[in-house]
């Protein structure tokens, strides 16, 4: 059974779905100085975030803010639709307020909240749980999603993918000491850290016969879906990546299509020295020789961890639509022996699918075959 | 066998019971060993050696939530017969939790607020995830498998088992490790269940190591030997009702 995406949906901070595919293609970045709270006391001051987002002090966690954007043009669902939410630290900035003695009106929202939050939304009745992932929450739930309606289990479910760029977060990289000081450069031969970014997605996902039933558009196919776990280490990725590896093969073996048949790969790229390295030794090992165009959009969103793969994955849906993969904002130059061809200009795809991957903390690789839109 | 109607639905998924473990405030134990409780109270601390014979220095470091968690997968797999296993295994790991990390999460975030952001500790941070403990239990016992967590508005875990079954089903993983885990919550005043259970679900699985075979029809309903299944904590029963203890 044919899985097809109905509706896609993006709020980055360069803007909506198509504001942001176009700020792709210009190479324009929503990294900049940080407001929202003191950054005085980091070596990094900046980030991504979407403009005009009221915080808890003002009485509710900028999640709402964030929903308020993404639902701004009403949502159309069938009845028994599904709700399942991508996110790792839902209304935190509730608990980073509640911790600074403000009362607010709002509790926090919990991830177990975030579904029942966005069914409410919706106006739909029937919602499952939040997938926590780390940073492949997006993908692992839009995998669910599809597992799901191959399987029968329901027609149609509603995927919400969301992350706030917050204190909370932005302190444990900082602890981390892979936040670079300068807006991210995905596998560049000088990149030195990530980005951080917030954004939410929204796709409805839906049986192939139930989307002709309603007359609706198919925006693409989510035809293959992978998921595996490195067993190495909780912080960094093996080394081979192994995980990756195996959850890229899983996908396209689900797709039924071989490696030759990806037209183009948008990758996780984060810009820190050991994801990077990782994925451009697992990309030789998924496809070979052969040079298909590689490409992150986090030097341009920044990274919005839970809620990454989804505007990665309305990205890829816009590329293959477009037939046209954006170029990598930040990367100019490979490292030595690197073979793999990250675009530095909007690149034609040449293959009718794309392969979406996510990588995170946990272990936790995911990869999405998407195929473009069918006509209806 | 699977049936599978006109429509395209399948009559039913099913998969086989090899393996429960659990920590609650009345204890932990072993499907096979034990009967499941979930007691009430304040959970036990669980020092290394309760649950690990071997050394296993990592398991102290860990967060309270993660220990909880990877304490009850040892024991489900322990349980099941498959706990070690030198090579790297396609078994899945799907918690269920409602509260999460929540309790690491406000221990990080009050170090940053009270001491300042260079004291944001690292090592805490990591654990403000709460799949990571799924990541610990996949080095610790080489599973390679999908790993994820659902955040559920109950404990009840029904979602985590539905997709573990489907996993099963459409042929994701032979095997699959799901389980509820949620510390006591941070609020005293909130009165909430608390502890790990974890079930190993097999595509297949001989007679001797099963404790039976649980199904979905395509109606949604969950069933273990024919009897009704509507959340974790009955299929523990289930277990126990058709042991000999």
């Amino acid at each position: 059974m044919a899985v097809w995406v109905t509706d896609a949906r993006v709020l980055t901070g360069l803007g909506n779905l198509e504001d942001t595919w176009q700020a792709l293609l210009e190479k324009r970045s929503a990294i900049r100085g940080i407001e929202r709270f003191d950054t005085r006391s980091y070596t990094c001051t900046i980030g991504a975030w979407v403009d005009g987002l009221r915080g808890p002090e003002d009485g509710r966690s900028m999640v709402h803010g964030l929903l308020d954007r993404l639902f701004e043009s009403p949502v159309s669902v069938p009845e028994g639709t599904l709700v399942i939410t991508a996110s790792t630290k839902a209304g935190i900035d509730s608990l980073e307020a509640f911790s600074r003695g403000c009362s607010g009106n709002g509790a926090p929202v919990l991830p177990s909240g975030l579904p029942g939050t966005v069914a409410d939304r919706l106006g739909i009745a029937t919602y499952g749980a939040n997938v926590s992932a780390a940073c492949a929450s997006s993908t692992v739930a839009l995998s669910r999603a599809a597992s799901m309606i191959e399987s029968a289990i329901v027609e149609s479910i509603a995927v919400c993918c969301l992350d706030l760029l917050t204190e909370f977060v932005f302190s444990g990289f900082s602890s981390l000491r892979i936040l670079s000081s300068r807006p991210c450069r995905p596998f560049d031969r000088q990149r030195d850290g990530l980005s951080l970014g917030e954004g939410a997605a929204l796709f409805i996902v839906m049986a192939e016969k139930k989307a002709r039933q309603m007359d609706l558009p198919c925006r693409g196919v989510i035809s293959g879906w992978g998921i595996a776990n490195d067993a190495e280490h909780i912080l960094s990725p093996a080394i081979d990546g192994r995980g990756l590896v195996s959850a890229a093969r899983q996908a396209l073996r689900r797709a039924r299509i071989k490696p030759w048949e990806v037209g183009a790969v948008s990758a996780h790229g984060t810009g820190t020295t050991q994801n990077d390295a990782m994925e451009l030794r697992a990309f030789p090992t998924i496809f070979g020789t052969r040079q298909l165009p590689v490409y992150s959009i986090k030097g341009a969103v920044g990274h919005s961890l839970g809620a990454a793969g989804g505007i990665e994955t309305a990205m890829a849906l816009q590329a293959l639509a477009s037939q046209v993969v954006p170029p990598t904002t930040g990367f100019t130059e490979t490292e030595e022996g690197v073979e793999t061809r990250i675009t530095r200009e909007a690149t034609p795809i040449r293959g009718r699918s794309m392969l979406v991957t996510n990588s995170g903390f946990g272990g936790v690789n995911c990869a999405l075959v998407l195929q473009p839109g069918r006509e209806t | 066998m699977r049936s599978r109607a006109a429509t395209g639905k399948r009559d039913l998924m099913e998969a086989y019971v090899t393996g429960a473990g659990w920590v609650t405030p009345a204890g932990s134990g072993q499907g096979r060993t034990s009967a499941f409780s979930w007691g009430k109270g304040d959970l036990p601390s669980i020092a290394r050696k309760q649950v690990f014979s071997d050394p296993y220095p990592h398991f102290g470091r860990m967060d309270r939530y993660s220990r909880l968690g990877v304490a009850a997968v040892a024991l489900a797999l322990r349980d099941a017969g498959v706990e070690h296993q030198s090579r790297s295994r396609p078994v899945a790991l799907i918690g269920s939790t409602v509260r999460g990390c929540i309790e690491t999460d406000i221990a990080f975030f009050k170090a940053v607020r009270t001491q300042g952001p260079q004291y944001a500790s690292p090592h805490l941070f990591a654990y403000t995830l709460a799949n990571t403990f799924l990541g610990e239990a996949a080095i610790r016992f080489n599973l390679a498998g999908p790993t994820f967590i659902l955040n559920e508005p109950d404990h009840g875990g029904l979602f985590a088992l539905t997709m573990a079954l489907t996993m099963i089903d459409n042929g994701e993983s032979p095997v699959a490790v799901t389980g509820v885990c949620d510390l006591n919550s941070p609020s005293p005043q909130v009165d909430s269940m608390a502890g790990a259970l974890f079930f190993v679900l097999e595509q297949t699985a001989d007679e001797d190591r099963s404790y039976g075979r649980l199904v979905r029809s395509s109606g949604g309903d969950l069933a273990f030997q024919d009897r009704k299944v509507v959340d974790m904590t009955t299929l523990a029963g289930c277990l126990s009702e058709g042991s000999e203890l």
